[in-house]
């Protein structure tokens, strides 16, 4: 069922996911639930951002961020993942690149890691479940 | 199981459910079962650890699974599904730790430690009957997609 | 290792032997069972007033020879007959000296009693299981029976007593004057200290008719926890009804039941009980101090013992396990609140002020742990040194009983204390030795 919010506002406005020049930001989304990645995903590209790619695990995502590197604008990280977790993944890809842009998505219940993740350069977080306006705010927070 | 830990998962199930579904959600009695085996037909679990030790399953037929995760699919303007698929299980799987990651919320806030680990979906083929004696807390919950029962079975740790 | 209660409990009390039977049977017909011609039969309760050895009657001549004579029912004179002569069965041999098994019934016509082989047990089952006669059952009129029955292996003819009785048990008026040699027989027969038999057959007593009912409408189970002080109660009870044990209706029973609740049932223990708890106390409890307190209901008893230990105990690790299977009493519990007139003086240092009036402080909250939990999924219990387990043991099955003492048996030390109810007596159910003082039934694991 669409919620209000889904539909565009009635004054036209710019789509949040277009850089200044017209071209999508390009989002790497990284977790291991197929449901979220998906809602992530419809969020996302509803807003004109680009979805360049997917992982299911931290190692993955540190994987996919080299291979794109340097066309990576923002990462959506999961804090739980099997083989590597989220805080892990985003340590190692701070390593490579200090200026990625990575945002936690976490369930309630992760408080110490959601902390431990912006002391250790992630941008901004996002509690689960997803609610579109939240997540396009703090998005765009990062984004800044 | 401790009194207190009672109500955050009897919310948390209410408010998730609702939220996710907007649908109206009844809850049925609490009760307690000998065993924590779970009966429906499909169920996620999520492991507990630190003040307890134990698990919260989320026990429902394949049916109202299916429908369930419909339901969540169809409310973020996806697309439903008519089997258990990998889109359907992972969509159970989220539903459990939404649920489980607000109880524990709650929990942390009246002083209580408690982690969580990754999900896991079992379905009746492959249901594994482990902890068999240990004593559950079932919360009934009634919704039009069908019955969903949380399963709670935890112990205190020392 | 708790051992599966294999022992069926051949109680007097048949087939209420556990809530699970009860409730999967559907009991709604109780049957006192006897032997007759070596057949076995049954008498709807209803129908019974009471179980009687038949010591001593009267021989009347001139009567059919079935009614054997008149019998002195404590005052009252009542037609005594033999069933075995009027059906044409074998009857043993009679020795004047030996008593008579037998039942005095409660007919629309009046009171008669009557004779048979041996009195058996009282059995429920559901009437839905109840055939209609055969001919080929019975050594009897297919008209005097009710139906037949099977249960646990035995059959039952069903009989129908007031059919078969009805018009003789008039009261006898050609009955000639009576010598006083009728001997003042009580009815009642002795309070015996039955253990279960293991064959099914033993003596019925007056509490063992009793106590169906009690589980039936109360719950209350009837075991050698408790028989003693059913029968004292009984003895009460007769007394003040005038000779009658007749209890059938949830009054009766809740009245009956009523003075077998410990001392301060749902309220703190006040210092007579307090102090006869603290002489128990051993006085080196230093290191941790463990309690089990299932069946705590709203809380007040594990409070109470927690206040108690830590009065003795300032310094020690104290930690009591507190559950219950009533959810709304039990998740009151962590927050109880009460208003200063209700607390005892003694309880006043471990109590604060709080918004919804006093409560007790930080340390005895961390001291009390309250669960919901239903005592028979339980299947270990932490090693404790106290356990308060009061009027619980009495509402479980058997079964339960046996196997619950088995887990204390085996989660304490020589040094533990088990505070039971008051009227719960321990040491007939296992290693248990009494080491009751005051006002406290308490006892030590042998």
């Amino acid at each position: 069922m669409k919620a209000k919010q889904d539909f565009p506002s009635i004054n036209e406005r710019a789509a949040d996911g277009l850089k200044d020049d017209g071209t999508p930001f390009r989002v790497l989304i990284v977790d291991d639930s197929m449901f979220v990645a998906k809602q992530l995903s419809q969020i996302l590209t509803s807003e004109g951002f680009e979805v360049i790619g997917t992982a299911a695990d931290g190692e993955e995502g540190v994987q996919k961020y080299k291979e794109l590197y340097p066309k990576v604008d923002l990462v959506t990280m999961d804090i739980t993942m099997p083989k590597m977790d989220g805080v892990t993944a985003l340590e190692q890809i701070i390593e490579f690149d200090k200026n990625a842009r990575i945002i936690m998505v976490s369930a309630l219940g992760k408080q110490d890691l959601v902390k431990k993740s912006l002391l250790m350069g992630a941008k901004n977080y996002i509690v689960k479940p997803l609610d579109r306006k939240k997540v396009l705010e703090r998005i765009l927070m990062s984004l800044k | 199981m401790r009194v207190e830990y009672i109500n955050p998962f009897v919310e948390a199930a209410h408010s998730v459910l609702k939220e996710v579904l907007q649908v109206d959600v009844q809850r049925g009695e609490l009760y307690l079962k000998s065993t924590a085996a779970p009966v429906l037909g499909v169920a996620a679990i999520i492991g507990l650890a630190g003040d307890v030790e134990g698990r919260v399953l989320l026990d429902m037929s394949r049916a109202t699974a299916i429908q369930v995760a419909s339901g969540m699919l169809q409310s973020m303007d996806m697309e439903p599904i008519d089997e258990l698929n990998e889109m359907g299980r992972a969509t159970i799987t989220e539903l459990a730790n939404m649920i489980t990651g607000q109880a524990v919320t709650k929990l942390h806030n009246l002083g209580f430690k408690f982690d969580l680990t990754p999900p896991a979906l079992v379905t009746g083929d492959n249901m594994e009957i482990s902890n068999a004696n240990v004593e559950a807390l079932i919360v009934p919950m009634e919704m039009p997609q069908g019955k969903m029962e949380i399963n709670v079975a935890i112990r205190e740790r020392g | 290792m708790v051992q599966e209660a294999g022992i069926r409990q051949s109680t007097l009390f048949g087939s209420t032997e556990t809530e699970e039977d009860a409730q999967r049977d559907d009991i709604d017909f109780k049957m006192v069972t006897f032997s007759l011609g070596g057949k076995d039969y049954g008498v709807d309760i209803m129908k019974v007033k009471e179980i009687a050895k038949f010591e001593s009657f009267t021989f009347v001549p001139n009567t059919q020879p079935f009614v054997m004579g008149v019998y002195n029912l404590r005052g009252d004179i009542i037609s005594l007959i033999d069933m075995r002569i009027m059906f044409n069965l074998p009857a043993p041999q009679r020795s004047d000296l030996q008593p008579e098994d037998g039942l005095i019934l409660r007919l629309d016509s009046g009171l008669i009693g009557v004779v048979v082989d041996r009195i058996d047990r009282v059995v429920g089952i559901s009437s839905e299981s109840i055939q209609p006669p055969h001919p080929i059952f019975a050594d009897i009129n297919l008209k005097y029976l009710s139906g037949v029955v099977e249960h646990e292996d035995r059959l039952y003819i069903i009989l129908d007593v007031e059919r078969i009785l009805g018009e003789t048990a008039e009261e006898p008026e050609s009955v000639p004057e009576l010598p006083g040699s009728a001997e003042a027989n009580s009815s009642v027969p002795e309070a015996r200290d039955d253990r279960p038999a293991q064959t099914g057959v033993g003596t019925t007593t007056t509490a063992d008719m009793v106590a169906p009912t009690l589980h039936s409408l109360s719950g209350f189970t009837m075991s050698d926890l408790n028989r003693h002080w059913v029968e004292g109660r009984i003895e009460e009870w007769s007394a003040g009804h005038g000779g009658s044990t007749q209890i059938t209706t949830q009054e009766e029973v809740d009245e009956f039941l009523a003075p077998f609740a410990s001392p301060y049932t749902g309220r703190f223990w006040e210092e007579d009980y307090l102090d006869a708890v603290r002489s128990l106390l051993a006085a080196d409890l230093e290191g941790g101090i463990n309690v089990w307190n299932p069946g705590c209901g709203g809380g007040y008893e594990a409070y109470s013992i927690a206040c108690v230990l830590r009065a003795s105990h300032p310094e020690a690790r104290i930690k009591v396990w507190a559950s219950d299977n009533d959810l709304l009493s039990v998740s009151a519990a962590p927050n109880l609140t009460f208003e200063k007139r209700e607390l005892p003086a003694f309880y006043e240092p471990f109590v604060t002020e709080g918004s919804r009036g006093l409560g007790f402080n930080a340390d005895i909250k961390q001291i009390v742990l309250f669960e919901f939990s239903d005592i028979t999924h339980v299947n270990t219990i932490p090693a404790c040194n106290i356990v308060v387990i009061r009027d619980i043991l009495s509402f479980l099955s058997v079964r339960e009983q046996r196997r619950v003492l088995a887990m204390v048996e085996e989660s304490t030390t020589t040094d533990t204390i088990v505070i039971s109810g008051s009227n719960e007596d321990l040491s007939r159910m296992g290693r248990f030795a009494d080491v009751s003082t005051g006002l406290v039934r308490a006892f030590t694991v042998q």
